[in-house]
């Protein structure tokens, strides 16, 4: 296609700059926090390990896994993101305004209060199913309505059932009385990520990107059009399965790991196809250090804002959220394929 | 002879879009004039800037000798109405209830009708021909219908001067014809001064008594149908080659048949 | 025309009379239920002033009497300020919650806690005139609100609803973040209190706070309702109404700030609550017509019902714990709002 070398040039070299960016994150994100730790300390945390430091213990139980989680989540999103862009041709389409992380947290909540104690991969199972549950409601409505899947009304349908979603179920938490435990879900819980948790949620989220990456091809296909999909041939309804699987693998395990984060799925896909190009093959890739980055970038933010205090890293997404998303509507409106 | 309108320098248009500039124009009162012209010339911006909807973006116009820019927007709207091109009101509203909103201007208070109200009301709807249907609600009227009543409410604002973007634009011919007939009543019964923007340039030669020609916001020439419905002047503002002929019922100029110009031929 | 006029005129009686039984049916409920076990007829006597008993009073004058006012005059508010803003921007789907002024009238008023360390209980002098400021400070908030809502909605100078409702759910999200922030920075006593405000709650009703709205309520109230015969020349288009002589911007944007008013004096004192100025102004049309003379006090009579039902049911279903009203009317209005937007034609 036309602007191949181009997109071919950005993409690599930023592929290609992202370990050492995300590393440099990564370790200001580690030595720096209410007690700052040397990079030497840390070093040591990894390779020689003392049970009885303390500096060693904060390095390897609380924030090696926090930016690990971070790192994660953030690549999760921002590729659930990308792919919901390019299956739905929805410039708004993402995990927090298509109530497909509500969903998660919904049913999450209910396994809370319904059945507690669940092994972990169980509830990561659960959050993902809610993923798919938020998703088919907010999608089975929008087909419901004229002219519902366009963007703007999709926006509006699924804020209002995730708004929804979220009330039943803070009062279900409320009428069992668990509503602490359930707050701690819902509010990100990145400071006191199980790290158990975590190691499922690389295999789960792997298979997620996987799935994401394989369908690569297709996706950038079908966001071209509807119809140019079919006239090329393509086997939509599949695409489609495969692509929401991908969706939902990867925000079931995002929000069971660290509770709901906005704005990271809507706006990295934006700042990745300017830098990279149409091109699904590249975008995914991309988005997902990218996303990586900016989270990881954001919840450094968040421990230095307030200082000493930590602030949640949805305010800081959320600064930097709304102004694009305003931005957006601004430049888009509300025609469909924007 | 008081003039209507009288316009100085005027230019308007849209936030970055001038359309028109340096305009001096007369309109005169107690006519029908219209303004002809192609798409985009003008003639929707100069109507609309006379009517106040549109703000001047430089220059004066006089309403009846007075500065409009010196009326307040309540006195303007006692002596003059307009009606636009595709008005819009809710369809669950009865006809009788949108004639009312016409008193606005007139009424003190906002609950009751005054006698004069309800007679500039009967009047409206007995020259619009809509009394049949006083009490229908706007939704269930067709096009030519729903038109009259918008009519009937710039009636009701009781103003000697009536401007009227495009009226007939979406009616199908008899229904024209009828609008066009309640216009030239007005004027002939009333003196009310009308002037209007029409696409259908045999319409505007039949039913105008003055014309004014438009073309990319500029006016190319005023005067009366005949001098405006021949050759020249169609080529200048149309582009088109017409042949002209006066319709022996209503002696007014036809163009029976045209030809666009080509490159070649200018 | 006559006969047409009588004929409404006669329905919107009825239809007041019956809200007004309604509400006081609603209200008896609500105020002979309680986590307090009292009989009706401890209620009617206590009410009565019948053998007074301190206790009863308590409870009665002290949490449940100022509750139902309270509740009764957020739903007046909104079901006023639903009404203007479904008049002016011409949408059925206009919500002061949905299009963010309740976020940012919400936003001002945690701003104003913070920075006056506000206990939301005591009521010595200094504590009344902060308390008396809360609503002017949501004014600012919501009107600020109104503001980045209505610019950048706009396109080519008209009012594009798509964007005015996705702009609103942008400016919910940036207030809710903001005012969130706010509050975690507030001691861990202010933040209990904030945080069950910010979700919409009547639980912390008192008397001060029916000072503090009331005088806005009645003064904006009144305002909305002399002018909301603008709302009926308000559904026609721009041109229309300037050519019968209405300066249209100007009285647009004066309702406009009346209801941006009304919200913040509700806001002010119960947190956001949504939907209410959504559902009210529909009910309203369905029982009155459309003309806005007599929409307007029935949505405002049906709103006080509303929330007055929506606390009780928080407050028994729940019981011994409350569910915060905001969240029972959001679980109530957002079905309603999904079954307005199947419907709608836009």
């Amino acid at each position: 296609m036309w602007k191949l070398k181009k997109t071919n040039i950005a993409a690599f070299s930023i592929v290609a700059a992202s370990p050492f960016l995300i590393a440099i994150v990564a370790l200001v994100s580690v030595m720096y926090g209410t007690k700052d730790i040397s990079a030497i300390t840390v070093w040591q945390a990894i390779s020689a390990f003392d049970p009885s430091n303390v500096d060693h213990q904060i390095v390897r139980t609380g924030r090696i896994p926090r930016i690990a989680a971070v790192l994660l989540v953030g690549a999760f999103l921002a590729v659930a993101g990308a792919v919901m862009q390019g299956i739905t041709r929805n410039y708004l389409a993402s995990p927090s305004l298509m109530g497909v992380n509500d969903g998660s947290a919904f049913v999450i909540t209910l396994a809370i209060v319904f059945f507690p104690g669940l092994p972990n991969y169980q509830m990561i199972l659960l959050s993902m199913l809610g993923s798919a549950l938020g998703a088919g409601i907010v999608f089975g409505f929008g087909s419901l309505i004229r002219n519902g899947l366009s963007p703007v009304r999709l926006a509006i349908i699924g804020t209002v059932i995730g708004t929804f979603l979220s009330s039943i179920a803070t009062a279900i938490a409320m009428y069992f009385q668990v509503s602490q435990t359930v707050s701690a879900w819902y509010n990100t819980k990145v400071h006191m990520v199980d790290v158990d948790m975590l190691m499922l949620s690389i295999p789960f989220g792997l298979i997620g990107l996987i799935l994401a990456f394989v369908s690569a091809k297709a996706i950038t296909i079908t966001s071209l059009g509807e119809d140019i999909a079919i006239g090329l041939g393509q086997k939509t309804k599949a695409v489609r399965i495969i692509s929401m699987l991908a969706v939902v693998c990867l925000t079931g395990t995002a929000v069971a790991l660290v509770g709901k984060i906005a704005f990271v799925g809507l706006v990295i896909p934006h700042i990745t196809r300017f830098l990279v190009g149409v091109d699904y093959r590249f975008i995914i890739p991309c988005a997902a250090v990218i996303g990586a980055f900016f989270l990881a970038l954001c919840d450094v933010l968040s421990r230095f804002v307030n200082y000493p205090y930590e602030t949640p890293i949805g305010v800081l997404t959320a600064l930097v959220g709304v102004p694009f998303f305003l931005y957006l509507v601004r430049k888009h409106g509300g025609e469909k394929g924007a | 002879m008081q003039t209507a309108f009288r316009m100085e320098n005027l230019s308007s248009g849209y936030e970055q879009v001038r359309v028109f500039e340096g305009l001096n124009l007369t309109i005169e009162d107690g006519k029908i004039t219209t303004i002809i012209g192609p798409n985009g010339c003008g003639k929707s911006t100069l109507l609309k800037t006379i009517g106040r909807i549109l703000k001047k973006q430089q220059g004066t116009v006089y309403l009846q000798d007075q500065n409009m820019q010196n009326l307040s927007t309540k006195e303007i709207a006692k002596k003059l109405a307009i009606l636009s091109q595709t008005p819009i009101a809710p369809g669950q509203l009865k006809v009788e209830e949108l004639i009312a909103y016409g008193r606005y201007p007139h009424r003190n208070n906002v609950n009751r009708l005054t006698k004069k109200d309800e007679e500039m009301i009967e009047w409206a709807l007995t020259v619009t021909n809509t009394n049949d249907y006083r009490n229908r609600e706007l939704g269930q009227l067709s096009g030519g219908q729903r038109q009259r009543v918008w009519l009937a409410m710039a009636l009701a604002q009781e103003t000697n001067i009536l401007l009227l973007d495009e009226p007939t634009t979406y009616l199908d011919m008899a229904h024209q014809l009828e609008v066009l007939e309640i216009v030239k009543n007005l004027n002939a019964q009333h003196s009310c001064t009308i002037v209007m923007v029409l696409h259908d340039i045999n319409h505007a030669a039949r039913y105008s008594d003055h014309l004014i020609a438009m073309r990319q916001g500029v006016v190319m020439k005023t005067g009366t149908p005949q001098e405006i419905l021949c050759a020249d002047v169609m080529r200048e503002v149309f582009n088109i080659n017409a042949r002209i002929m006066e319709d022996p019922v209503t002696k007014t100029p036809v163009c029976y048949g045209y030809d666009v110009l080509k490159e070649v031929d200018k | 025309m006559k006969k047409v006029r009588k004929k409404t005129s006669s329905v919107f009686v009825m239809t007041v009379s019956i809200l007004i039984l309604f509400i006081l049916g609603a209200s008896y409920l609500h105020m002979t239920n309680g986590v307090f076990d009292m009989s009706v007829m401890d209620v009617v006597k206590t009410l009565l002033r019948i053998d007074p008993n301190p206790k009863f009073d308590l409870v009665i004058f002290e949490f449940r009497l100022p509750r139902i006012v309270i509740a009764a005059l957020v739903g007046v508010g909104l079901g006023m300020a639903g009404v203007v803003l479904q008049g002016i921007t011409r949408n059925g789907l206009a919500d002061p919650g949905i299009l963010g002024i309740n976020a940012g009238a919400g936003a001002a008023v945690v701003i104003f806690m913070f920075f006056f360390q506000l206990r939301l209980t005591s009521a010595d002098i200094s504590s009344w005139l902060s308390i008396l400021m809360m609503p002017m400070f949501g004014f600012v908030g919501g009107a600020l609100a109104a503001l980045l809502i209505f610019s950048f909605a706009q396109k080519n100078g008209h009012l594009d609803m798509q964007r005015l409702i996705l702009t609103g759910i942008a400016i919910n999200s940036g207030f809710g973040a903001l005012s969130l922030f706010l509050s975690l920075k507030m001691s861990a006593q202010d933040f209990e209190s904030a945080a069950v405000w910010m979700a919409g709650s009547i639980y912390n009703a008192n008397w001060i706070f029916v000072v503090t709205m009331l005088p806005w309520l009645i003064l904006l109230g009144f305002y909305v309702h002399r002018k909301a015969y603008l709302l009926d020349y308000f559904q026609l288009e721009e041109d229309s109404i300037t050519s019968l002589g209405i300066p249209v911007e100007k009285e647009k944007k004066k309702l406009l700030m009346a209801s941006v008013g009304l919200v913040s004096a509700c806001v002010s004192v119960s947190g956001s609550i949504g939907f209410i100025g959504l559902m009210a102004p529909h009910i309203a049309k369905q029982l009155v017509g459309i003309q806005h003379r007599y929409v307007m006090p029935v949505s405002a009579l049906i709103g006080a019902g509303l929330l007055i039902i929506a606390d009780f049911i928080g407050k028994t279903v729940f019981a011994p714990s409350e569910l915060a009203v905001g969240i029972v009317v959001s679980i109530i209005g957002i079905p309603y709002f999904l079954y307005l937007l199947v419907k709608s034609k836009a």
